[in-house]
């Protein structure tokens, strides 16, 4: 089955549970992001790196409280190649 | 999956699954305490009476400013402790459906308020103005439009704290 619609780079677990939660919400900050997947900075990071770099995730680091904090959130490009690629899904479920 | 490109159907509907526990998930992380959510609901409902009884010749109008404030400070107060959390919500939602979602609200909540406050004040025979037409006069109609707007604003917060249309289970 092969869908201009359905999206790979989205598809891959950790990456649609991201989009997922982002897609809920409007800005996460890092390390609540790395809580809910359970997975370390690293793996984090490089899945988020390939969100960015393909225009999906803008990351914005701000300093909060005191404290200097990674937001993340998904862009209109972003937003709109997730409903599509959820779209898709259900569209090959019926 | 075979193919970055193709996966099957059994391999898309366990994605909408997993897709649907993050969502519920997400939602449960992100939803304000039971008591904040009461706490609003129930001042809101205090907004609506009060704004459907208010008159010159009682003090309802003051408990209409009062509740109203209580509202925005416990709002700001869970968008505070949100932030802390390490959740920023956008006053507008992001997505169309969201926007859409909370444009359909604010008409229903203007209805339910305009319709309780026409039905209580303007239905009586001697505050109707002259020429007006009267929609009713409906003793019990403060306290029913208190009543929709505090349980409607107790569910949408509880279901959708961050005002965004996400799929759930029914079960949830």
């Amino acid at each position: 089955m092969k869908n201009s619609r359905f999206n790979a780079l989205i598809h891959a677990p950790n990456r649609l549970h991201i989009c997922a939660m982002l897609s809920a919400s409007g800005e996460l900050e890092f390390k609540l992001l790395r809580e809910n997947l359970d997975v370390s900075d690293s793996v984090l990071s490089k899945h988020i790196k390939s969100l960015e770099e393909a225009g999906y995730v803008a990351v914005a680091k701000r300093r909060d409280f005191g404290h200097r904090r990674t937001w993340l959130s998904l862009t209109s490009a972003g937003r709109g190649a997730y409903t599509e690629h959820v779209k898709e899904l259900r569209a090959m479920v019926g | 999956m075979s193919d970055q490109n193709q996966i099957t159907t059994a391999e898309a509907q366990s994605a909408l699954e997993s897709l649907n526990k993050i969502g519920n998930e997400t939602i449960s992380s992100l939803r304000p305490p039971l008591w904040l959510i009461t706490m609003i609901s129930l001042l809101c409902g205090i907004f609506t009476f009060s704004f459907a009884v208010a008159e010159h010749e009682n003090s309802w109008g003051g408990g209409m400013w009062l509740s109203g404030i209580s509202v925005v400070l416990l709002v700001l107060l869970t968008r505070y402790s949100e932030r802390l959390l390490g959740v920023r919500g956008p006053l507008l939602p992001a997505s169309g459906s969201g926007k859409v979602f909370l444009a359909l609200q604010a008409l229903f909540y203007a209805v339910v308020l305009f319709v309780g406050r026409e039905a209580t004040v303007s239905g009586r025979p001697e505050t109707r103005l002259e020429g007006a037409f009267p929609i009713a006069d409906l003793p019990l109609a403060p306290y029913i439009t208190a009543v929709i707007v505090s349980l409607s604003v107790a569910y949408l917060t509880y279901k959708y704290p961050t005002n965004e249309w996400v799929q759930q289970d029914a079960s949830e």
